[in-house]
């Protein structure tokens, strides 16, 4: 019992494997072989359409998306996802454990799980004006494809420093036409041509790369994306063109995104903090700050550098020194003029509670 | 087209609108050879009972846990065009039953029955001469004292010490950072030793 390391408790161990010795489960393959064979039942068309005019767009945390059966998602042509089964009951909500529609995304459990994290892109300030910020947010629901992506990017970002200026309901769909590999998005109405009073023409722009981005990360693949109404491609998006499918622009990330920890993480000892970036040799710098001056810094090193991507980089930051208390993490690319010219290197930053 | 050679399609009922043999479902594993359903009835054979186990220590409940694994097989099943391996698919059937467990948790309130239950039965701890009614209270002992726990630390416990994940591995299963796995982990162990010391006493 005085073993206080986690890895190696088999005391624990015994007792979690006793504690279930004597459960024996009721037969179950006859209800999972019934509900496989009703599945291959593909839906007609391939859509991760939700909830009329975008009733159902909730916050992120708490998506409950009640799906209409005949607007399911099914993934019937290259179909790694399979063609997706009618719900038990006519529609899924929050308390129906079963997805009601499958993401048509890249399956493969590493990089969607069930319930699970979703990247969501959302705008953040940089020197250069407003660029995107990559946060990932748990859903601990079952999963609705695009329509989770979609409702995390029209709701409030986690990280306080970040902002979304689509609001719920200005999406109200999206597919992936596997035939053409295109991301198809649906607005809202015709209004949305037109760049709203108080959004700049820089922010207009930095939000359609936010859709971009966002949905090629839900997709898991770099498929442009074309706006549509009323499922024809659209001209323009609050005032940024829109008739052909749009790549996603690198120039529209931020260079320095933390992935690890979320906003508000309480922290003690050491720990690792991951994101991405691309910076002047790698190079990843952090600071620790509290009340805007800074108690500790250091920095670690990214995988690259210099190509059009961002490079994952691993930091240990160590926390042991600081008294408890909330601080801001701070995390910039290296600036060789040192901020004698352009706009300052990018950053992040998150606010932790050392503890 | 994508897939080994067609198979011969399960009767699929009503729908005839549908190219038979593009179905996901039907590809096969180059490492295996099975399709979605083999591969359905192998891992069927050979985890449902653990999976479910699994489930139990998680939900405390063994109809729900029962429901968790069926749904988490079905999805399962969905995916196999993508997994195509058994332990792809073994890991995938863990995760799914982890994240729906949490799921049903949240929204039937299983365990606040569940402990209001036992609560009206006052604590299950007293000694008994029969090993049987021994055995059971100590099993049902280790579920509540499991199922008192913040709900992170129930994963990364029962994950770590029934499943034996690394700590990597549990950090990529719930998208938590490593750090916060050490740090959940040691404190439900913490926990959970603090709940369970009574049952040192009775052994020493």
């Amino acid at each position: 019992m005085n073993n206080h390391d986690p890895g190696h408790d088999p005391e624990l161990r015994r007792l979690l494997d006793d504690a279930v010795r004597d459960i024996n489960p009721h037969e179950g393959i006859s209800a999972i072989r019934a509900r496989t064979n009703e599945k291959e039942k593909p839906m007609p068309r391939r859509s991760a359409l939700f909830g009329a005019a975008g009733a159902a767009v909730a916050t992120a945390a708490v998506i409950g998306v009640v799906v209409a059966t005949g607007a399911l998602d099914t993934d019937d042509k290259d179909g790694d996802n399979t063609p997706v089964a009618t719900p038990r009951t006519p529609s899924a909500t929050v308390d129906d454990p079963t997805p009601a529609t499958s993401d048509p995304t890249p399956d493969d459990p590493d990089t969607a799980p069930e319930g699970h994290a979703i990247a969501v892109y959302h705008l953040g300030d940089s020197g250069r004006g407003p660029v995107l910020y990559r946060e990932f947010q748990r859903l601990d629901e079952p999963d609705h494809g695009f329509a989770d992506d979609l409702g995390a990017l029209m709701s409030p970002p986690l990280d306080p420093d970040y902002r979304t200026l689509w609001q719920p309901g200005d999406l109200t769909g999206a597919t992936l036409d596997e035939t053409s590999e295109v991301l198809r998005v649906e607005i809202r109405d015709a209004a949305m041509r037109q760049r709203p009073d108080g959004i700049s023409r820089a922010e207009a722009e930095a939000s359609v790369q936010q859709v971009v981005y966002t949905l090629q990360a839900a997709a898991g693949e770099r498929a442009p994306v074309q706006f549509v109404l009323d499922g024809n491609p659209v001209d323009q998006v609050w005032g940024v063109a829109t008739a052909e499918p749009l790549a996603h622009a690198f120039e529209a990330l931020s260079m320095m995104s933390i992935t690890t920890p979320a906003e508000g993480e309480t922290v003690s000892g050491t720990f690792t903090a991951t994101g991405v970036n691309n910076g002047f040799e790698a190079w990843v710098g952090y600071q620790i700050l509290k009340d805007g001056n800074e108690v500790a810094s250091d920095f670690g090193m990214a995988e690259g550098w210099a190509e059009e991507k961002l490079f994952p980089w691993e930091v240990e930051v160590d926390v042991s020194d600081l008294e408890p208390g909330e601080y801001v993490l701070r995390f910039h690319n290296d600036d060789p003029s040192g901020g004698t010219e352009g706009s300052g290197p990018d950053e992040d930053t998150r606010t932790i509670i050392v503890e | 087209m994508p897939g080994g050679p067609c198979k011969p399609p399960e009767p699929l009922g009503r729908r005839t609108s549908v190219t038979i043999h593009a179905l996901p479902t039907q590809r096969r594993s180059r490492v295996t050879g099975w399709d979605a359903d083999t591969a359905v009835g192998e891992l069927y054979a050979a985890h449902w009972r653990s999976l479910v186990r699994l489930s139990v220590l998680l939900v405390r409940d063994v109809g729900t846990a029962e429901e968790v694994v069926q749904d988490a097989f079905v999805a399962m099943h969905g995916k196999w065009g993508r997994l195509r391996e058994p332990d792809k698919a073994l890991a995938y059937l863990r995760r799914a039953v982890v994240n729906r467990s949490r799921s049903v948790l949240r929204h039937r309130g299983v365990v606040a029955r569940h402990l209001a239950k036992e609560a009206g039965r006052g604590e299950p701890t007293a000694p008994s001469a029969d090993e049987a009614t021994m055995d059971a209270d100590r099993r049902a002992a280790v579920l509540d004292a499991l199922a008192a726990l913040p709900r992170r630390q129930r994963e990364v416990l029962v994950l770590r010490h029934y499943l034996d994940l690394s700590e990597a591995e549990i950090a990529d299963a719930l998208s938590i950072s490593r750090g916060a796995v050490k740090s959940h982990a040691s404190r439900g162990a913490a926990a959970l030793r603090g709940r369970l010391a009574f049952l040192h006493e009775e052994q020493r």
